[in-house]
């Protein structure tokens, strides 16, 4: 957030915005959107495979194509030209996945302290609407910025996260999230339901171990919720006023690369 | 004008020396001429040539009153032009002992009359001689009656005025005001003497009684009230005007008794300067000037001179001192002398009156925001005391319709206070202290796990200044003004989790100038001093999320001597100046040199051509220079190059217009590191953040032109400002933009005209573009914090809708035997025009929603004063 836009915030947005009761309306994702980039694992070793899983919306159901790739730029470019480092594939349900390989040309700075230099990024896009779909190698993946400014967006998402690369053995590993009970996710319109869960971290809970709850309908009481340390946690989630289906997912972020995501069906009666 | 049949009882010698008048040179003593021609051209057959010329009477001059208190004696050898019919033509000095003699002695020979020349013919002729005047101060003429005559409403001096002074065996003798109000009658009887002080036909006559009395002097301060029967006075309305005319090229001089009635500035003189060309508007609840597109930060505020922190509370509403406190704001937008400094772009300088009030006067207003009183009175002939006092209370109001559950806005609440002790010494020297104080707050509220409230944010901004100035007379017109301006100010912010930012500053301001003031008689002035700033900054900015950890302190002295010259040849007035500022602190040495000209020309009788050019220096501030904490100590002032060319033309008795055009060359601009938190000083960065160390890589311009169009009579004022500008900064990158706040149009016309009984009405719409913004035309998502980056459409703009606001204000005044009662209502923006302040974005950015100010902001006050 611009540091700049303090005092003003202060001064005109939150005397108009200020703190309301229902869902948050960061959390309703209505559109086409990149919503977790998982790797697995999450901390590989030069060499070593690792399974990129991208987890995307698509509430309208038009089918999105999905460039995937990984860089490590250190100010020339992604030390992976030359290597197979990016994918193209249809959305098909709610996740694509490949399967990457960490290049050896990282083993350049690779030690037994993780480093988070490689960022894996996924572009999602309807169909037709990106040029960098069909000809990846046609544009420079280290500086999406300049050719995202000619993308349209709505019907484009473009995220990133980082992934470690070390030499050690016992690696991070990936957040577990696991729902609290198994019966249907049921509610009337407008009615608040807490769902509980527990979350089985690698490391020790620190304050940057998150859960941000999103839902296709409706939304979450809050963007964040702290896990506590005992790994539980309880996102609250406000049914839309309409009845009908909505997906809800919940994305872990342990703060230190691993990610946790948890998907399910909810019926608003 | 003393009748010549008053004895005069100065001792006058004559040193006769025949020049011109060869015909009296060549004569070797009178003789007898026969004469019977033409009574106009010869002289009375009594009387022959030849013969110089006598005096048959003469007025006394008014003997310098700083002379006179050291006992000084005084001569003046005069070159007197005589003519035909014996009176003074004209006269100039040839010789005197002290120059504080000069001008009295020869105000006095204008009311001579001598006994015409004869020549060796025995004709009537004129006469060059000359005339020494001495002046005895044991023998002077005392003092007997002496006082001002002022417009009762406005509060001006009024010149020209004639009183007669009656004496108590019928004696009259007359007297007409000064320039400056001011009359004196010398050589009284004792006794009751009746002044009857005429009132033209403009104002009613008034008649007052004064006892006369040996040793002793009458002091007479007048008032007079206007005439029931309006005529044409623009005349004077137009001396109202000149006697606020500027000393600077472009500098516009508001007075507090113009501005009382003017809609949507709630009787506040500062905001008043929001009405003038080249000032743009900022977003609403910001109180800002941007002036001639430059930031606020680059504009200073002063206090006589002397700067302030802030002269806004943080709401916009009301400035920080009492409006009855001030006499009035000159408003510099730029190309100003070497007096004012540190700036960038214009200055802003609130001026108290330096003279002691007439009377007691106490003020009690109230409106919706806030309420204040203020009372001054005189502690004997020659002391006063002032004080002031506001508080607002719309936070009581406004705090519990904001807040929601757990959460509580606590609206901005603000409040002031002065005191002030003003003395004039025998000498007529003005010695005044003032202590004057600003406190402003505004929170947020929440609770925390047992309950209680906690802060989740606060912003808040205080000073408090102790003010000491002394202007002493010199003589010979000379003025020496000593000044000091101490006291501390801060501005802090708290955030949720224990974050917290400030900068604190403590300073000691101290100001020397001596002047000589160019007027009608000298041609030559000067002013010479020294604006001395020390003190100690100090910093925090520990704001989670936003920033690491920074800090830093440091003393610092920023000394700056300057010296100008004004010059009068003819109709043309030269201003040439140099100013040195200096900053000294411990790591750095920075110096920058400003030499500076001005110019007038008066090009006719109504018709005024003003040009002004010169350098101005702003220094980096300790942040930007502290190398302890990525500062960078290698920084250099910043500069700005101003050149304005004006012409002022009077349209008429009631009417005044002014074009100016401006262009300001910006260089070595500091740069870099905009990912810092800072403070408010403007809106959002919509492109990419310069993080590269600090750098004098900027550079930048501003040109335009501006219209100022002014009409006044006895009951109306209207106005109409318009400023056609543009404003550019170019970075390190060399890509150019628009300044954050460039507005290219600016429209301000207002009206206000009083009515019978005591009623006024007034109105002002205002018109301004919007600002310039880069939107977001896409986003990228950062997974590992959750976070949105916007995608800017680098190298486009596009502009927030234009401003417009319509303010309505109507007074109605009472009048009781011992106090007055104005009412009012005004009512900015009464046509409830969504002006959008700032484009916001969804936190996706995916929605571009645009913030509006206030839809309309009434306010409805009273106010008492006796």
């Amino acid at each position: 957030m611009n540091p700049r836009i303090m005092s003003i915030t202060l001064l005109t947005t939150l005397a108009a915005v200020g703190c309301t009761d229902g869902p948050s309306d960061d959390t309703l994702v209505n559109e086409l959107r990149v919503l977790a980039i998982q790797a697995e694992p999450p901390e590989a070793a030069p060499g070593q495979d690792v399974e990129l899983t991208v987890t995307i919306t698509d509430p309208a159901d038009t089918g999105a194509e999905v460039l995937l790739w990984h860089c490590t730029d250190l100010g020339t470019g992604c030390l992976e030209d030359g290597t197979p480092h990016t994918w193209t594939q249809d959305l098909e349900g709610d996740s694509v996945g490949v399967t990457a390989t960490v290049p050896d040309a990282l083993a350049a700075f690779a030690s037994d302290e993780p480093v988070r230099a490689t960022l894996v990024w996924a572009l999602a896009c309807e169909p037709g609407l990106c040029p960098q779909i069909d000809d990846p190698d046609g544009w420079d993946l280290s500086s999406p910025t300049e050719w995202l400014a000619d993308l349209p967006m709505l019907g484009v998402s473009l995220a990133f996260n980082a992934m470690a690369i070390s030499t050690r053995d016992d690696g991070l590993q990936n957040p577990v999230i696991e729902r609290v009970g198994d019966t249907p996710i049921e509610a009337d319109p407008g009615e608040l339901v807490a769902l509980d869960f527990t979350v089985q971290l690698d490391i020790a809970a620190t304050v940057d171990t998150l859960a941000f709850g999103y839902g296709t309908a409706g939304g979450f009481g809050t963007t964040e919720y702290a896990i506590g340390d005992d790994g539980e946690v309880t996102l609250e989630w406000y049914a839309p006023e309409d009845s009908g289906a909505a997906t809800l997912y919940v994305v872990v972020n342990d703060g230190a690369g691993g990610v946790g995501v948890w998907v399910d069906q909810a019926t608003v009666r | 004008m003393i009748p010549l049949s008053l004895p005069l009882l100065f001792v006058f010698t004559s040193a006769f020396a025949p020049s011109k008048a060869a015909d009296l040179s060549d004569s070797d003593g009178l003789t007898q001429a026969e004469s019977t021609g033409d009574a106009r051209g010869e002289a009375p057959p009594e009387i022959v040539g030849p013969r110089l010329p006598q005096v048959l009477g003469g007025v006394a001059p008014s003997y310098p009153p700083t002379a006179l208190v050291e006992g000084l004696d005084g001569m003046v050898l005069l070159e007197v032009g005589v003519t035909a019919a014996g009176g003074v033509a004209g006269s100039r000095i040839i010789e005197s002992s002290d120059p504080r003699f000069e001008v009295p002695a020869m105000d006095a020979m204008l009311g001579f009359q001598f006994s015409p020349a004869i020549d060796a013919e025995g004709q009537i002729t004129t006469a060059l001689i000359q005339y020494r005047m001495i002046f005895r101060a044991e023998a002077a003429i005392p003092v007997c009656a002496e006082g001002s005559i002022r417009d009762a409403e406005a509060g001006i001096t009024l010149s020209s005025v004639l009183v007669t002074a009656i004496g108590p065996a019928d004696e009259q003798l007359y007297a007409t005001t000064d320039i400056d109000g001011s009359f004196r009658f010398v050589g009284l009887a004792e006794g009751l003497w009746r002044l009857e002080i005429s009132g033209g036909s403009l104002y009613e006559p008034k008649n007052l009684d004064i006892n006369v009395v040996s040793g002793s002097v009458q002091v007479v301060e007048a008032t007079l009230e206007r005439a029931a029967s309006r005529g044409e006075n623009a005349n004077l309305t137009i001396l109202v005007e000149d006697e606020a005319s500027a000393d600077e090229v472009t500098e516009r001089v508001i007075r507090s008794d113009e501005i009382e009635f003017l809609p949507g500035t709630s009787g506040d003189v500062v905001k008043a300067v929001q009405n003038l060309p080249g000032v743009a508007r900022a977003p609403s609840g910001i109180g800002q000037l941007i002036i001639r597109g430059t930031p606020p930060e680059d504009s200073e505020f002063g206090l006589d001179g002397a700067p302030i922190p802030l002269v806004f509370h943080f709401s916009g509403l009301t400035t920080v001192l009492s409006t009855e406190s001030i006499d009035e704001v000159a408003y510099l937008a730029g190309s100003y002398g070497v007096r004012y400094g540190r700036a960038l772009g214009g200055y802003v300088d609130l001026r108290l009156s330096p003279d002691l009030p007439d009377e007691n006067r106490s003020v009690v207003s109230v409106d919706v925001y806030q309420a204040q009183i203020f009372h001054e009175r005189k502690l004997g002939e020659r002391t006063a005391l002032s004080i002031s006092g506001r508080r607002s209370y719309i936070d009581s109001v406004l705090t519990p319709l904001l807040s929601k559950g757990d959460l509580t806005i606590q609206a901005p609440r603000y409040y002031d206070g002065q005191v002030r002790l003003q003395h004039e010494t025998r000498r007529g020297d003005s010695v005044d202290a003032l202590f004057f104080m600003s406190d402003d707050r505004f929170r947020f509220l929440g609770k925390d796990a047992d309950g209680q409230d906690e802060t989740l944010a606060a912003l808040a901004t205080n000073f408090q200044k102790l003010r000491l100035r002394w202007l002493v007379g010199l003589g010979g017109d000379w003025a020496l003004e000593n000044l000091l301006l101490m006291g501390p100010e801060a501005q802090t912010f708290e955030f949720a989790r224990g974050s917290e930012a400030y900068e604190k500053r403590l300073t000691l301001g101290v100001r020397e100038e001596l002047r000589l003031e160019v007027d009608e008689d000298r041609r030559l002035g000067t002013r010479l001093g020294v604006d001395l700033l020390c003190g100690r900054d100090s910093y925090l900015y520990d704001v989670a999320f936003y920033t690491e950890r920074e800090e830093g302190e440091a003393w610092f002295c920023a000394p700056a001597p300057y010296a100008e010259l004004t010059a009068r040849l003819g109709p043309v007035t030269i201003t040439p100046g140099v100013r040195g500022d200096m900053l000294l602190l411990p790591e750095s040495t920075l110096f920058a040199a400003d030499p500076r000209l001005g110019m007038r020309w008066v090009l006719g009788e109504s018709t005024t051509l003003k040009v002004g050019t010169g350098l101005y220096s702003q220094f980096p501030t300790f942040r930007e220079l502290n190398a302890d904490a990525g500062g960078n100590p290698d920084l250099v002032a910043e500069r700005a190059w101003q050149s304005s060319v004006g012409l002022e033309r009077q349209l008429g008795s009631s009417m005044r217009a002014e074009l100016t055009g401006f262009y300001n060359d910006l260089d070595r601009l500091v740069v870099g590191r905009e990912d810092r938190f800072s403070f408010f000083t403007g809106p959002p960065i919509r492109r990419d953040f310069d993080t590269d160390p600090y750098d004098n890589a900027g550079t930048g311009r501003t040109y335009g032109v501006e219209l100022l169009l002014r009409y006044t009579d006895e009951l109306t004022v209207a106005q109409l400002a318009a400023t056609y500008s543009r404003s550019e900064r170019t970075g390190r990158d060399g890509l150019t933009e628009l300044f954050e706040y460039d507005q290219p149009l600016i429209l301000n016309l207002l009206a206000s005209r009083e009515l019978p009984r005591s009623w006024r009405i007034g109105a002002r719409a205002r018109y301004g573009s919007g600002n310039p913004y880069t939107p977001v035309i896409n986003r990228i998502y950062n997974l590992d914090d959750r976070s949105w980056l916007p995608v800017y459409d680098s190298g486009e703009y596009e502009r927030l809708p234009a401003f417009f606001s319509l303010d309505v204000r109507v007074d109605k005044g009472f009048s009781f035997r011992r106090w007055e009662l104005t009412t009012y209502l005004d009512v900015q923006n009464a046509t409830f025009y969504k002006n959008v302040e700032i484009m916001s974005y969804s936190a996706d950015y995916g929605e571009e929603t645009p913030i509006a100010g206030l839809p309309v902001v009434p306010s409805f006050g009273l106010k008492g004063e006796w």
